[in-house]
Formats: C-alpha cells, sequence, structure tokens
C-alpha cells in the first residue's frame, strides 16, 4: 500500500472517523507490517495526546433553559409580522389608488375656475321667448308665467367632491 | 406555541453543553457564552422548519453559534488570550507531555486547529464540521490530517 494513502488511513482512524469494516481491513493489514503498526500506533497516542490536552476538567454547568426569552422572542416575532401585514395592506391600498388615478383619469375643470363655482344659468332672453308676444313687459300673464316657470330656472352644477372621482354635473335634465 | 419551545427545550438538553463549551472557548468569557447560547436557541427557535431540514441538527446549532460568536468577537477581543486560555488548563498529576502538546496546539494554524477541535473536542463528524466551516469534507480531512501530522512533529521535537 501507498505509504501516503496508509498514513492517511491511519489519522482517520484514530481520529475515530473510519468505518468499521475499513477498520478491519487496516488492522489486518498492520498485523502483517510491524513498521506501519509502530507509525500507527505513535499517530494514535499524539491523536490521544491532543484529545486530552483539548478536554478542559471544568464541567461547563449549563444555564437554566431561556423559557421567557423564548416567548419573549415570540412575542417580538408576532408583532414584528403583524407590523409587516399592515404595512403590506396599507401599501396596496395606495397603490391601488394610484393605478385607478393612472387608468381613469378624472375630468379636471377649466383654469381658473372652481368646481363649485361653475353654475350655468338660463338667460332671461331665453324665457322671453317662451311667453306670448302680445304680453306687455308688465302684464300680470307674464308674473304668473314666470312663478309657474321658476321650478325650471334651477341651476346646473358641476359635482366634483372628491379626487379619485368622476365629475358629475347635478340637475341635468 | 408552546410546541416549539418544547422542541427546542430537546435541542437545548441535547445538544446545549457542548455548545455551551465551544462558545466557552470560542469567546474566552463565561458570561458571554451563556448569552449566546440562549441566543443560538433563540435563532433555533425561529428555524425550527429549517433545522428539520438541515443535515444534521449539531451542525445547524454549531453553525448559529460559530456565526454569534465570531461576532460577537468582532465587537469585543476576548479578554485572555487563546493560547493562554489552552494552556492555562489546570494541571494535577498530568501527563508530562501533555503542556508542550497545548503548546502545540495553541500554535497550528487557526483552520487547523479549529477542525481539530471540533473532531477531539465537541465529537463532531467529518461532514458536520464541513457543514460549520462551510467547506467540503475533503478539505476537512487534509486539515486534520495536517493538523495530525503537524502535532506529530512537535511531539517528537520535545521527545528528542
Amino acid at each position: 500500500m501507498d505509504s501516503e494513502t496508509l498514513e492517511k488511513l491511519m489519522i482517520d482512524r484514530a481520529l475515530g472517523a473510519m468505518p468499521p469494516d475499513c477498520e478491519i481491513l487496516l488492522a489486518a493489514y498492520l498485523e502483517t507490517h510491524p513498521d506501519a503498526a509502530a507509525e500507527c500506533g505513535s499517530i494514535e497516542q499524539a491523536v490521544e495526546l491532543a484529545r486530552q490536552a483539548l478536554t478542559d476538567g471544568s464541567a461547563a454547568t449549563l444555564p437554566a433553559f431561556p423559557a421567557e426569552r423564548l416567548r419573549e422572542a415570540q412575542r417580538t416575532d408576532w408583532l414584528w409580522r403583524m407590523t409587516r401585514a399592515a404595512a403590506g395592506i396599507a401599501a396596496s391600498v395606495v397603490l391601488g389608488f394610484g393605478a385607478h388615478a393612472m387608468f381613469f383619469p378624472a375630468a379636471t375643470p377649466e383654469t381658473g375656475m372652481s368646481a363649485s363655482s361653475l353654475i350655468a344659468v338660463h338667460g332671461p332672453e331665453q324665457r322671453t321667448e317662451e311667453i306670448g308676444e302680445d304680453a306687455g313687459f308688465w302684464s300680470g300673464e307674464r308674473l304668473r308665467e314666470q312663478v309657474a316657470e321658476a321650478p325650471r330656472q334651477e341651476t346646473t352644477r358641476l359635482v366634483w367632491d372628491s379626487p379619485v372621482r368622476v365629475p358629475r354635473i347635478r340637475g341635468a335634465s | 406555541m408552546d410546541d416549539r419551545i418544547s422542541e427546542v427545550r430537546s435541542l437545548y438538553d441535547e445538544h446545549g453543553p457542548a455548545l455551551l463549551r465551544y462558545l466557552r472557548r470560542l469567546t474566552g468569557r463565561r458570561e458571554v457564552a451563556e448569552d449566546l447560547l440562549q441566543e443560538t436557541f433563540v435563532q433555533a427557535m425561529r428555524s425550527l422548519e429549517r433545522i428539520g431540514k438541515a443535515h444534521s441538527r449539531r451542525a445547524w446549532l454549531f453553525v448559529v453559534a460559530r456565526h454569534l460568536g465570531i461576532n460577537a468577537l468582532r465587537r469585543a477581543r476576548p479578554t485572555v488570550p487563546l493560547i493562554e486560555a489552552i494552556a492555562a488548563t489546570p494541571a494535577v498529576e498530568e501527563d508530562p507531555r501533555l503542556e508542550p502538546m497545548r503548546r502545540a496546539i495553541a500554535e497550528l494554524p487557526e483552520l487547523q486547529r479549529e477542525a481539530l477541535q471540533f473532531r477531539l473536542r465537541d465529537g463532531l463528524s467529518y461532514q458536520e464540521i464541513a457543514d460549520v466551516l462551510g467547506v467540503p469534507i475533503g478539505t476537512v480531512r487534509s486539515r486534520l490530517h495536517k493538523a495530525v501530522n503537524g502535532l506529530r512533529g512537535r511531539l517528537k521535537t520535545c521527545e528528542d
């Protein structure tokens, strides 16, 4: 057997990392090779000394199981998960509004005109045409006509009460 | 919720002593080691599913403990240097070759010494050491062989 391979096998055996069947084969080989057996003894002695040198006599006393610390960690983790979930939901809502505003843009009022001030009113000349031509301006007939038509004079308003809604016209026939 | 804690408790009872020894060796301070041991098991509780899938639970715990220990060392260096920590072990009627052997171990390259300690002190298999150190198993074997040959050489020199 190659001396280098043999040495590796002997070190593995000394370190207790050799499969049992290989160990049997190596033991059989060493029985017939006294030089190799002597070297193997030297390796095992060195490993045993190293094992003793590394073993400190002081027994490590295991502290009590930190159950309370683990529970605290569980609570913290739960809070953290909930916070992340809430943040995720909030982000989704904001993204949803953003996407809606992007894909369904709302109509905007003309420049210089606020939504609440946009009032359409029928002009008086329109009404004069509806009243008969032979009625005078100060006639009682004309006054009655005006009173009767009063509900028709309701104003038309552009209502835009939310930036994320499409404006609608109130009072339109 | 308590199922996880009881599972962690069984891990603690099984592997706690070895991890505590390792952390004491790594940090050089008992109180720091105990704190890191607790933190190791907090991490274990958070990753129980991953531990279940791990090749070796012990190796997984050693990986966590090692990372925590190294981070702690980065923050504050140990008060007792490693060579002194190994050499300062009390000796009562011990083999006279042990003292030179401790010195020889302390003077090994760090990677070799670490692998040797995992094998001889903590009883980790080659595969577990490879998992903990994040290297191939062949590298672990090579480091251990070099370490043993180095120790043999030092021992021969001392005997001569």
